[in-house]
């Protein structure tokens, strides 16, 4: 998980990332002299963290859809109100925080076998997880008359929209020694087992002030929760600059294109809405709803694992391909 | 010895063919019936097309009163009229069960607050079938029951959309109704004749285009979602036409037992019945002049731009029957509504001995309530109420206080003392009403379910291009100003491409609605062209027609059912009831 700040961020870290490795490589590079006994330290492990960018548009359609909805339903709604001569006036208070999923942070592990000076092989895990969490308070006022006032309140209690993967990998490392800098290219392939899962829990809460009656007419809790998971192909292709740092600690710096698809991911999803509480297992497919209010018609594209068997659901891809970089040590036996 | 039983059982035969078979024919026929009829919390939700979108709801317990008044002679096609009155929130009991329908009638031979007693009805409505009156949720008899009921804020609460919305509200009418059928086989395959007064004009509309179109209320097709509702109508119908069991059957087979309607002064289309209505009065041909120079207040459009405020602060007349002076036709509810109130009454209305009903009883009902606050301003200026609506609260309805009077043979009496917030009787509940057009979180959040909207209108065409109707004209009614009906219906250009009103005709009581349907109006019914609809005037009546012309009403409803396919009616009126 990553949060928003450091997203706001990531542009300055795809920047900082390299100086961080530089800053401590330099130094490193004059202490530490890559011998013999380097070449032969065949098997190295590699230990890993760093950024992935991502771009699940399927999945994030699902915050276009929540709070498309709630524009329609709340926003356009109430200034079809106040055009209609309906109520005077209306407002708003806070907005929604629904974020979607933009990046990854990986967690790796790698064991690499020099099979020649120029050519590694290796094998590896990495785990990622990419998700935003969001909570938010929004109030609608309406002003129906001086006296009249109605408030709406939807506290989203939690909005999270994550996904998380594992992907076992075998790749080929070609490099190439300039001094004590190991440079490579390095192609990795293997299965990708991935799961997503969405949550959103609302409370509503309508309040009247009115010359009639003040209260609280009407409140109501909500929970809408779908998991998914599956299993795809994982493909990746980058580059990697390693320096010594200590005798046998290598750091190093990764940047890669990754190619990760799932192309059928099944899971439960449970509901409850008016104190009832449904749940149900589906496989996930996006499906187009349209929604006519008297006030205006919109359609959405959404994914969901709800009662995907009828007709008009499209394919689903969770897709978390993107670019990486990773900084990581690397250790020699 | 081995022969013994077989012979006993021949004698138990040879007696019971003998002396037990009268006796059986006897019990088989149907007596009268009162009581509650018990509806469990119901799930239902609205949505725009949503389903993750909706807006869930769950009802609340409910006992709904109903009176069942047996026709006076059976047969296999005898029709059950089912009747309700409107508000929304006014009670059946008060209003049509009391006013020249059933057996008996309340005296109305004195004005300006009816007799104090029921009488024998010339009229009744038994000669023509079977008749079941049932009041609404929370009015007259009918109660809710809920948790924590003495919780103030949980009877706000609770008085809100999940218990009264225009089609929740037919739903549990047709819950009632198809109950009771079920639970009196020899009925469940009759004929129903819906009859509905004022509001009960979208009370049957919303019932009729539920049955009619059931499906679509579970298949996400309509707003308003109600799967158990669903469930229910498919199981009657599977009873009812065997050979559809388990399909979806078609409006045409319906209305073979949901064939006609008979609706009193409805609200239909209401918006624009009142806009139409406003400008019919405005126009120089107004009854309103007329009534000006009568009271000896002219009626000038200038100054009074809202008719039906003049002829109330102006000109001092009863909407509802402008002939008459402010309060006159509320003054026979009200007395209805507290005579209903003794035992003794309420027994010969409803011909049962209403002590043997349990749910009257206080020790029964101590999760009942009416109302939520013990006492409150009826006569409140509510908002965003049109007047003829607002004229509903105004006038001097039944005051329903905690510190109701005591008297020999009324309920309190019989079934002991309530608790604050509960009520044996209510003419109008407020809070009901309340709850339909300003308690609402559906309307709050946008879903197009106000009664008065031009919705209802259009279901009501789609229900008549299947299902015969008889629609009341009085002349003196302002409140529902029949007259506007005709050109409040030519509104709906999208499904009409004309309407008129034929006054003409060889009936005693003349007139007719000509519909003629756009071919498009209706994508799933075709050769649509053309319906009539039977719209007698009533030139003496106000809003409660049975009360006014009960003996016209009740001829005119016969030869039209007559005309329109009930069979079994001729023979049974040539016979004295």
């Amino acid at each position: 998980m990553i949060s928003g700040r450091l997203r706001r961020n990531a542009t300055g870290l795809v920047i900082a990332v390299p100086l961080v490795f530089l800053w401590l490589a330099v130094p490193a590079m004059r202490a530490v002299d890559r011998g013999e006994e380097a070449k032969q330290r065949r098997i190295r492990i590699d230990l890993y963290s760093g950024l992935s960018w991502l771009d699940p548009r399927a999945l994030n359609q699902i915050v276009d859809y929540d709070t498309g909805v709630r524009k329609l339903a709340y926003d356009d709604y109430l200034d079809y109100l106040k055009a209609g001569g309906a109520i005077l006036a209306w407002s708003k208070e806070g907005e929604g925080r629904e974020r979607k999923i933009k990046f990854g942070v990986p967690f790796g592990i790698r064991v690499r076998y020099s099979v020649s000076d120029f050519l590694a092989v290796s094998v590896g895990l990495e785990a990622m997880r990419g998700g935003r969490d969001g909570s938010s308070l929004i109030r609608y006022v309406r002003y129906i008359s001086a006296s009249d006032i109605n408030t709406e309140s939807l506290d989203i209690s939690a909005y999270r929209l994550k996904t998380r993967a594992y992907a076992p990998s075998v790749g080929i490392h070609l490099f190439k020694r300039f001094g004590s800098l190991d440079a490579e290219v390095f192609f990795a392939g293997g299965p990708l087992f991935a799961a997503c899962s969405y949550e959103s829990r609302v409370n509503y809460t309508w309040m009247m002030q009115s010359p009639v009656a003040t209260g609280v007419p009407f409140s109501s809790e909500s929970l809408l929760a779908q998991d998914g998971s599956g299993t795809g192909v994982s493909l990746e292709a980058g580059g990697r600059l390693s320096l010594p740092v200590f005798r046998r600690v290598d750091l190093f710096l990764e940047g890669g294109c990754a190619y990760q698809v799932v192309k059928s991911l099944s899971g439960e999803g449970s509901e409850i809405q008016g104190g009832t509480l449904a749940t149900w297992k589906g496989t996930w497919r996006e499906k187009t709803e349209t929604l006519t209010t008297p006030w205006g018609l919109r359609t959405w594209r959404f994914p969901t694992n709800y009662e995907t068997e009828a007709s008009g659901t499209g394919d689903f891809r969770l897709d978390l391909s993107g670019f990486r970089l990773r900084i990581g040590v690397s250790v020699g036996f | 010895m081995k022969y013994r039983p077989a012979v006993g059982r021949l004698f138990i035969l040879t007696c019971s063919i003998l002396i037990g078979f009268p006796t059986a024919a006897r019990a088989q026929r149907l007596a009268n019936e009162a009581g509650f009829m018990s509806l469990e919390p119901v799930s239902f939700y609205f949505h725009f097309g949503s389903y993750f979108k909706r807006l869930p709801l769950t009802s609340s317990k409910a006992r709904i009163f109903y009176s069942f008044q047996s026709a006076d002679r059976d047969g296999p096609e005898t029709p059950v009229f089912v009747f309700f009155n409107g508000g929304p929130g006014s009670a059946t009991s008060c209003g049509l069960m009391s006013m020249g329908t059933g057996r008996t009638t309340l005296d109305n031979r004195v004005e300006s607050g009816g007799g104090t007693s029921y009488i024998d009805n010339p009229w009744s409505w038994t000669r023509l079938g079977h008749l079941l009156y049932v009041d609404a949720r929370q009015t007259g008899f009918s109660y809710n029951l809920t948790e924590s009921v003495q919780d103030e804020g949980q009877r706000f609460r609770e008085f809100n959309a999940q218990n009264f919305n225009s089609f929740f509200d037919a739903a549990d009418f047709i819950r009632v109704l198809l109950r009771f059928l079920a639970a009196h086989p020899s009925l469940q395959s009759r004929p129903v004749v819906i009859v509905g007064e004022s509001y009960g004009g979208v009370r049957a509309t919303a019932m009729l285009y539920l049955l009619l179109n059931y499906a679509d209320f579970k298949n996400g097709r309509e707003t308003f979602q109600d799967p158990a509702l669903v469930d229910e109508i498919q199981a009657h119908w599977d009873a009812v036409f065997p050979s559809y069991a388990g399909q979806i059957v078609p409006p045409e087979v319906i209305t073979r037992q949901f064939g006609h309607q008979v609706l009193i002064q409805p609200a239909l289309s209401f918006n624009y019945q009142e806009e139409e209505e406003n400008e019919l009065l405005r126009r120089p041909d107004s009854p309103l002049y007329r009534l000006g120079e009568e009271v000896g207040v002219p009626y000038d459009p200038q100054r009074y731009p809202d008719p039906l405020a003049y002829v109330e602060d102006a000109a001092k007349r009863d909407l509802y029957i402008y002939a008459k002076p402010v309060g006159w036709l509320n003054g026979f509810f009200n007395n209805a509504a507290i005579q209903l109130r003794f035992v003794r009454n309420l027994s010969q209305v409803t011909g049962v001995d209403v002590t043997t009903v349990p749910e009257f009883y206080a020790s029964t009902r101590a999760a009942a309530y009416r109302v939520i606050v013990t006492s409150y301003p009826v006569s409140a200026e509510i908002p965003g109420l049109s007047t003829a609506t607002r004229a509903l609260f105004v006038t001097p309805a039944v005051r329903e206080a905690p510190d109701v009077r005591t008297e020999p043979g009324d309920m309190e009496s019989a079934f002991g003392s309530l608790r604050a917030w509960d009520r044996y009787f209510i003419g109008t509940n407020f809070n009901a009403n309340y709850a339909f057009h300003i308690f609402n979180v559906a309307l709050v959040r946008g879903y197009d379910i106000q009664s008065w909207l031009p919705r209802y209108g259009r279901m009501f065409l789609k229900n008549t291009a299947y299902v015969p109707t008889f629609i009341t004209n009085a002349a003196l009614d302002l409140v529902v100003y029949a007259a506007a009906l005709p050109p409040a219906l030519a509104r709906h250009t999208e499904i009409l491409e004309s309407v008129e009103h034929v006054r003409a005709g060889g009936e005693a009581r003349p007139g007719r609605i000509v519909l003629t349907y756009r071919p498009s109006a209706f994508a799933d019914i075709a050769g649509l062209t053309m319906r009539t609809i039977r719209f007698p005037i009533y030139d003496k009546s106000c809003h409660a027609v049975s009360l006014t012309q009960p003996q016209e009403l009740m001829m005119d409803v016969t030869n039209w059912l007559r005309e329109n396919g009930l069979s079994g009616l001729r023979e049974r009126e040539r016979r004295p009831s």
